[in-house]
């Protein structure tokens, strides 16, 4: 049970009303009944004789009248007030936690809109004594409310009040809100409603009170989505989807995976208590697409899915954009082979005379360098470069490697993603001196015969290996070698794409980023994004996604605590009908006689 | 009659109505008297003594023992009855009020004084006394009776001893007077009740009670209303209340029926709720004197 949190204004009409009520059942009391007898001296002896000593019977009705008007006051100052003479007035801060699992569903009720219930009989409770202010709890916590006196205030500020897709920072929530109460210079104390309570160590110079809202519930979420371009077939892309069954009982969905309006896939999925599935699907061929994956027809046995939210996850593949590489060699067949595989490179060949007379502009209208037995020279700036056989220059060798043959190989570096070079023979290759930072891709014995060195800014790739007296160049894992440097030498151009964590910033110069409605989306709003979707800035479209945040509905400490509605009415008010049902049968007794 | 009905007028047909011996009139009657004289009823011999009528000597006993004795008989006479009816403002209570069965009763005397041939007299009183009426001899004077009961309203105080003393100054014969009220006044029945016995009235009071009287169940905030001088009391009636009022009313009642045996008199209580039946048989029982219709009874 609750009290009802009634404005100063409020209470004084109350308690207004019911003493006068009480004022006018002690009167109709008091009214005597006219009773005809034969004789009222006989009373008057009874009356004189039977009179008490220390109380007389006449004050009895006059005492029970000033007893019930106190009791009466009490209770409605209890009524209107539950801090009524507990000395709990000041400041108080009102944390709304308003993420994710905010938007769960239980019984028809979302938990937010029990949250606004409460924050509104909190503020309305705190203004009668005192300032209150309501901090949001979303992803970034914000002011929604700031310190007033007045509680229609509310109402302006919870205009719009949208929940965030991620999960809400509620210790920066509480950390702002023990500043409000510290910087307003009065006791004061902090009501969380959220569905969860924060770490206990959090410490506040306030008093932390957590009121709770929510049941516990089930849901099945997607718990991630990625879709990439396959790296062993050119302009085709996967799809992947995981889900996870945040329930204790069997469940079932229907898992559709869409390209704008295309369908891609389109199953029934089983899902045993707490565990979790992926699927993926492979072959799309699109120059672009806008993945949505979505959960519908979710059955849990003896439940529901409480959470929408998580039904729904965003991927995007971006569009081919071919890559433009200036080669310079004196002529190796191999490698201008492995480049003309490649459909989405566009190649400029030129010679390492022309070569060096090109300007800094020049070279940075290419994405990447490929220089073959070419030096790069040193103080060129240019970002991407891949380096076969440089015998001098920036990554020049440091000598030839002694019976160079492939000992080890980074497998997981991306410029070698995919490559096997088992069994490979080289009979002539040059090692490279290291400097820190530098990853060692191919090492024969101690000497690294193929690096990649990341600095800021700039990304080069550097094979030590003589292209003329290696049988590498005619294997297959060599185009893909080549295409696999040239993409992550020209920083992240085939990365996997993907999805952008909500919360993070989206960046956007001087272009209008339309939203997942279609709707610009305002400027403020791109430092932390808040909701999931695709996000288009002009031609490049940015898919942020909660999948990652999938996780188990928070349901409380206490079950019991955690009502979405009240059964019965709130005390005060049970027991004020109680008080006001006794007064009216007190009088109907006694002027029964009158009533007949 | 209207007061009394038929089935009322057969009971009383069977009722007699005693009185003593001194309280008889001196008209021929039925009721004995102490006086020695001609009658039908032989009372004693005596002496002879020079101036007794020669008629009344009894030769009988002169030829047996040669004495002259003279015979006397008991003279019976006839009585006044005196019903003093109560007609103040408390007679109005009771279900049903108590002025209809105290109208009921002074009718039932003055109807059965009247069958055997007493002198009945219905005296309205509250504080004072009206002019007396005639006395009801016959059938004749029933009307009469009628209309004074019926003009009779219960209102106004009570002053029985003034009541008393009115009577007296009135010259009122001695008789048997009942006095038919619910004693509902706190003072002047003592004094009234021993100035009836030294006038030399046979004194008989029909007391009628009501629930409400003695046990009244009414609590509360009251403002109680005095049925005879309209005076008005504020009370809050609880239970420790009403059972001290009960003590009161019956420690006064008490005191009144003390008084009214120190005059000689019987006391009689009966309730408005009693059945009319029982009512006259409670009041016209109890001891009965000798009288010359002995056989009737």
């Amino acid at each position: 049970m609750t009290f009802a949190g009634l404005a100063l204004s409020t209470i004084a009409a109350i308690a207004a009303a019911i003493g006068l009520t009480v004022l006018a059942l002690y009167l109709l009391r008091r009214t005597p009944r006219p009773q005809v007898v034969s004789n009222v001296t006989f009373w008057m002896r009874a009356a004189q004789s039977s009179r008490p000593r220390f109380l007389r019977a006449t004050k009895i009705p006059w005492i029970a009248f000033l007893l019930s008007l106190l009791v009466a006051l009490l209770f409605v100052g209890e009524l209107g007030d539950p801090r009524f003479g507990r000395g709990m007035r000041g400041t108080t801060v009102i944390v709304l936690a308003a993420d994710r699992s905010m938007g769960a569903e239980t019984g028809g009720e979302r938990r937010i809109d029990r949250a606004v219930r409460e924050v509104r009989r909190w503020v309305d409770r705190g203004t009668a004594g005192g300032r209150v202010a309501v901090v949001r709890a979303g992803m970034r916590p914000d002011t929604l409310l700031a310190l007033t006196e007045d509680p229609s205030d509310l109402d302006r500020a919870l205009v719009g009040l949208g929940l965030d897709d991620g999960p809400a920072d509620l210790r920066a929530a509480i950390r702002l809100a023990d500043r409000i109460i510290t910087t307003s210079g009065d006791p004061g104390q902090i009501l969380v409603v959220a569905d969860r309570d924060v770490d206990e160590a959090l410490e506040t110079r306030a008093t932390r009170v957590l009121v709770p809202v929510g049941m516990p519930a089930d849901t099945i979420a997607i718990g991630d989505f990625t879709a990439r371009r396959d790296p062993l077939a050119a302009g085709e892309y996967v799809v992947q989807v995981q889900l996870r069954s945040f329930s204790s009982r069997e469940a079932s969905a229907r898992l559709q995976v869409y390209d704008g309006e295309v369908p891609l896939l389109d199953r029934r999925v089983l899902l045993r208590p707490g565990a979790g599935v992926s699927y993926a699907a492979q072959g799309f061929s699109a120059e672009r697409a806008d993945l949505t994956a979505r959960l519908t027809s979710i059955e849990i046995a003896g439940s529901e899915d409480a959470l929408a939210l998580d039904d729904v996850a965003y991927a995007v593949v971006p569009a081919l954009r071919p890559l433009t590489v200036l080669y310079v060699s004196r002529g190796n067949p191999y490698l201008e082979a492995a480049l003309a595989v490649h459909p989405s490179l566009r190649v400029d060949a030129t010679d390492p005379g022309s070569f060096s007379a090109r300007s800094a502009e020049d070279l940075a209208a290419y994405d990447v360098l490929v220089l073959d037995r070419t030096p790069l020279p040193e103080g060129a700036q240019h970002a991407a470069a891949v380096l076969f056989s440089p015998p001098s220059g920036q990554l020049g060798a440091a000598g030839d490697a002694d019976s160079p043959r492939v000992t080890a190989m980074l497998g997981s570096h991306p410029a070698l993603r995919g490559v096997r070079l088992d069994g490979v023979r080289v009979r002539r290759a040059l090692r490279f001196s290291l400097e820190p930072g530098d990853q060692v891709l191919v090492r024969s014995g101690g000497d690294a015969i193929a690096i990649a060195r990341e600095t800021p800014g700039r990304r080069t790739v550097a094979y030590g290996l003589d292209l003329g007296a290696t049988d590498l160049v005619e294997r297959e894992a060599f185009p893909l070698m080549v295409h696999q440097s040239l993409s992550w030498a020209a920083s992240v151009r085939d990365e996997i794409p993907l999805p952008r964590r909500l919360g993070e910033p989206l960046h956007a110069t001087d272009q209008t980023v339309l939203g997942p409605d279609g709707e610009p989306v305002d400027a403020t709003a791109l430092a932390v994004i808040r909701h999931q979707g695709i996000y288009r800035v002009g031609e490049r479209a940015e898919a942020f996604s909660a999948a990652i945040h999938a996780r188990e509905i928070p349901s409380g400490a206490s079950a019991a605590r955690f009502r979405t509605s009240d059964p019965l009415p709130p005390l005060a008010v049970l027991v004020a009908v109680a008080l006001l049902l006794l007064m009216l049968l007190e009088w109907t007794l006694v002027h029964r006689g009158r009533l007949q | 009659m209207a007061v009394l009905d038929r089935t009322i007028r057969r009971v009383l047909d069977r009722m007699r109505l005693s009185v003593r011996p001194r309280a008889t009139a001196n008209r021929q009657g039925s009721h004995r008297s102490p006086l020695k004289a001609q009658g039908v009823e032989f009372a004693e011999h005596r002496p002879y003594v020079a101036g007794d009528d020669v008629r009344h000597i009894d030769w009988k006993a002169f030829a047996r023992h040669g004495q002259l004795v003279i015979r006397s008989f008991e003279e019976e006479r006839d009585a006044f009855v005196h019903v003093l009816l109560d007609v103040t403002g408390s007679m109005s209570r009771g279900t049903p009020p108590k002025i209809e069965v105290a109208q009921k009763l002074a009718a039932s005397f003055a109807y059965v004084g009247m069958r055997q041939f007493d002198r009945a007299r219905v005296v309205p009183f509250a504080d004072d006394l009206d002019e007396l009426p005639l006395a009801v001899r016959g059938a004749q004077d029933l009307p009469a009776l009628e209309k004074l009961l019926e003009a009779a309203e219960a209102a106004g105080p009570t002053n029985f001893a003034a009541s008393v003393r009115a009577l007296a100054a009135r010259g009122t014969p001695r008789g048997l007077v009942i006095v038919i009220t619910d004693v509902m006044s706190p003072e002047g029945w003592d004094e009234g009740f021993r100035q009836l016995g030294a006038m030399g009235h046979e004194l008989r009071v029909v007391r009628i009670g009501c629930a409400e009287d003695l046990a009244p169940s009414f609590t509360g905030e009251l403002e109680l209303h005095d049925a005879e001088t309209g005076e008005r009391v504020r009370l809050r009636v609880t239970k420790p209340l009403l059972e001290r009022y009960r003590a009161e009313v019956k420690k006064h009642l008490e005191a009144a029926r003390e008084a009214c045996q120190r005059a000689g008199g019987r006391w009689i209580e009966v309730d408005v709720e009693m059945p009319m039946e029982r009512v006259i048989k409670r009041v016209f029982g109890g001891p009965v004197h000798k009288t010359a219709a002995r056989g009737e009874r």
